[in-house]
């Protein structure tokens, strides 16, 4: 039965390659290039850092066993965050699972099938990072090729355990918090930890270990490399399978290889038996709490304070007075907040932690974080502006029927999003500022480029949004990878780019007029570029809002 | 009239949603061969019954039986006595309808294929096969899950809503095929608010309100029903009769 089940997901998947057009692949090949690249990069990087290290005496190979195993722990920990939340749609709240409830399909069956899958979408992407990493890590220690297949089926062992410690926990949450706004909530508080865990992990500064002559106490240091991370994690036997491997310890290699082997089969046994005995009571339960009448909980005792004003009029008002209230009865959409909250402190930490020491370095970087900041702006507006047409889905037919004008609809979108969007970009230009101490000039001019690339930027994911909405999507990543996020973001870059290009030539003549006190006139060449900017600036956002607008209008299939 | 043999049996059955009862001490007997529509308004407890009856929920308490078989203990040999069709088909997008069908065979081991292209074309949508379920109409999706249903020939046929989507021809065509299981001695059972169509098919009517079965008639019975003083003689009125908000007073 599993078979037929998997069945479903490849002839699925052949018939989306099959219905492809030109367009599909040419974005297709597009990501697949940019993602070559990237795994490339992550393959440099990685090669570099762990020859360095292997050049170190005495030291360079704990150093390296070190820094696998706290990747391999890192992985884990992600993975299994991943798998919770992977599990709520694809295991708790997928909606074939009424259809193979009325089949006859065993329970276990149909856990173990749902199990499979949550491990696939929860564990892929990890798969293809930790990919590039191996490679460089065998290159570097001349492995034999037999560890390949070893390292492979290790891996899918490590994903199943780390696939069913996520969805017990998500068991655990749901039979004890069956509910769906109590579920929501704390999916909040683990997305909250996750993040959390995510920024403490960046502030412990893994890269010192890269560095370990500023490490004063060198034999705290060696201790430190000497302890294997975590023992009882299987984080450290896949560690161990790998190094003992290369080191041809053999026996220790298949030791810790049956660990592996036997903690999994013991998992998917148990995973069987709660398939039988406790999936089905539980999918009922989870049922009832969603037909069930809704209690008052934070989220609709926050909402209460906001009202709506008897004497608002205007439709772009209540409109975004119906996207407020929405955002705060939906607590899934809280962690967006969460994720920019992270986004912003790991950024931030990134830019103290730069070793700059003279005026012009400062200056320079300040510059160029005009490009950096609205790279993440453009990020963040993929996610959080882009998507907001085709969230609305089926439900636009009520609003083009209501006598709202259309490109209100628009306007409103951008203003709703546009907010967090702003408050994001002033921190990060206004502090950043602050930490790299630059002067007054970039100070001023970055934190005005900055402003301008967040309205442009904030507006025109709405009408790309607009232009490409995707209404049949299964979440938010595959609106943002649709072919209209992906040209949003080619375009976003250009743009970005494009401006950096233009005002380096003003700010390089600021530089030179300082540096050497020579006599340059730099106030027209300031001039000429902020009228070029300008320009550029209301010509994207004209026209992209023209062809939106024609766009909404004529929408025939929702 | 009927054959007394019991195909659906409900004793006790109640569904709560936490402190909602859905549906409250349900007791029913549904015979072989019998069209049994089960009438309310709307969120009076129609497609939770249902859902009871595929297994689909599991009662809070109460048992439910099919063919004799309890649906508690032996799920898997209940449920291959059943087709449903939900009220809304929620089907594979990027199958097409043909290897959907394929795959509902090879869940109930249905060895002859050439039953799908049979159901296919009784239902019109021999052309469309090959296409993929996400471009079909909301009618095709539901004429695709009927095929799924009837697909290993069920003895009880439950269908929730029954009509919705459907154009005048295939609502025509179901209803003979209603006619045509009755004949074969085969229970459906149907989940409607419609008045006009349950009255063309139905052997028995349950009206249920609330979640309290108020009452179980023949279409006759129902129509001379007395209610209080009042002889009501059309199905509307007795339907809103039995239906209506209980006064506090």
């Amino acid at each position: 039965m599993l078979i037929q089940l998997l069945k479903i997901e490849l002839l699925s998947l052949r018939n989306t390659v099959k219905s492809m057009k030109l367009s599909n692949y040419i974005t297709s090949s597009i990501l697949f290039t940019v993602s070559c690249f990237f795994l490339l990069g992550i393959y440099m990087s990685f090669y570099r850092a762990l020859s360095h290290l292997e050049t170190l005496p005495f030291i360079g190979g704990f150093i390296t066993i070190k820094i696998i195993s706290i990747l391999f722990l890192s992985f884990f920990l992600m993975l299994i965050f991943s798998n919770i939340i992977t599990s709520l749609s694809t295991i708790f709240l997928a909606s074939d699972i009424e259809f193979l409830f009325s089949l006859p399909v065993r329970y276990e069956t149909v856990f173990l099938w749902k199990f499979l899958q949550t491990c696939f979408y929860a564990s892929w992407s990890i798969f293809l990072i930790l990919l590039p990493l191996i490679i460089a890590y065998n290159n570097i220690k001349k492995a034999s090729l037999l560890i390949y297949p070893l390292i492979l089926i290790s891996l899918i062992f490590f994903f199943a355990i780390t696939s069913f410690l996520g969805v017990l926990i998500n068991l655990l949450l749901l039979k004890f918090f069956p509910s769906k706004k109590l579920r929501d909530a704390m999916l909040v508080v683990f997305i909250f930890t996750g993040v959390a865990i995510c920024v403490i992990f960046r502030f412990l500064e893994p890269e010192r270990l890269l560095y370990p002559d500023k490490l004063y106490q060198i034999a705290q240091y060696i201790m430190f490399l000497e302890t294997p991370t975590v023992i009882y994690l299987p984080s450290w036997w896949i560690t161990a399978i790998i190094n003992s491997f290369i080191a041809k310890n053999y026996s220790e290699s298949i030791f810790y290889f049956v660990v592996l082997f036997l903690v999994t089969f013991f998992f998917i046994y148990i995973l069987w038996l709660l398939g039988k005995y406790n999936f089905f009571n539980l999918w009922d339960r989870i049922y009832c709490s969603q037909t069930a009448s809704k209690k008052e909980n934070i989220a609709t005792t926050m909402q209460k304070y906001i009202r709506y004003p008897s004497k608002a009029k205007n439709t772009l008002f209540s409109l975004l007075w119906k996207d407020i209230k929405i955002f705060l009865r939906d607590t899934t959409q809280w962690t967006q907040l969460l994720f920019l909250t992270a986004l912003i402190a790991v950024y931030l930490f990134n830019i103290y932690k730069l070793p700059l020491d003279n005026l012009y370095l400062k200056n320079l970087i300040g510059y160029l974080n005009i490009g950096l900041c609205g790279f993440v702006i453009s990020a963040v507006a993929l996610r959080l502006l882009f998507p907001m047409i085709s969230l609305e889905g089926k439900k636009l037919w009520f609003l083009r029927a209501v006598p709202i004008k259309t490109e209100t609809l628009i306007w409103e979108k951008f203003l709703f999003g546009a907010v967090p969007l702003v408050v994001l970009s002033t921190i990060i230009s206004v502090v950043s500022n602050i930490f790299l101490q630059t002067s007054q000039s970039i100070f001023i001019l970055s934190s005005v480029i900055i402003m301008v690339h967040t309205f442009v930027i904030a507006f025109f994911a709405v009408c790309m949004g607009t232009i490409y909405p995707k209404f049949d999507y299964k979440n938010i990543p595959a609106i943002e990878t649709s072919p209209g996020g992906i040209l949003f973001m080619i375009w976003s870059m250009f743009y970005i780019i494009f401006t950096v290009a233009l005002f380096a030539g003003p700010v390089y003549a600021s530089f030179i007029k300082q540096l050497f006190k020579k006599q340059i006139e730099v106030k027209n060449f300031y001039i000429f570029s902020s009228l070029i900017f300008s320009i550029i600036s209301v010509i994207i956002a004209i026209f992209s809002y023209k062809a939106a607008k024609k766009k909404l209008i004529n929408y025939e299939e929702i | 009239m009927y054959n007394k043999e019991i195909a659906i049996q409900l004793t006790g059955v109640t569904k709560k949603f936490n402190n909602t009862v859905a549906v409250n001490n349900l007791n029913l007997e549904v015979y072989w061969g019998e069209i049994f529509v089960l009438l309310g308004p709307n969120g009076s407890g129609k497609t939770t019954t249902i859902k009871l009856i595929s297994g689909l929920l599991k009662p809070t308490s109460g048992k439910i039986y099919l063919n004799g078989i309890d649906l508690s203990l032996s799920p898997l040999q209940a449920k291959q006595m059943i087709g449903l069709i939900p009220d809304t088909p929620i089907l594979y997008p990027k199958l097409t309808g043909y290897e959907f069908l394929k795959f509902v065979a090879s869940v109930y081991k249905i060895k002859d294929l050439k039953r799908i292209n049979v159901l296919l074309e009784e239902f019109e949508l021999l052309d469309d096969a090959g296409k993929l379920i996400e471009s079909y109409s909301y009618g095709m999706k539901q004429k695709l899950i009927f095929c799924a249903a009837l697909l290993h020939e069920p003895r009880i046929l439950i269908i929730d809503e029954p009509f919705m989507g459907l154009d005048p021809k295939t609502i025509r065509y179901l209803i003979e095929l209603f006619s045509k299981l009755m004949k074969e001695n085969k229970t459906v059972f149907v989940s409607t608010h419609i008045l006009e169509l349950a009255e063309k098919f139905a052997t028995r009517v349950g009206i249920i309100n609330k979640g309290v079965l108020v009452s179980v008639n023949t279409i006759d019975e129902l129509k001379n029903k007395l209610i209080g003083n009042e002889r009501l003689t059309l199905l509307e009125d007795v339907f809103f009769k039995l239906t209506q908000p209980v006064s506090k007073n």
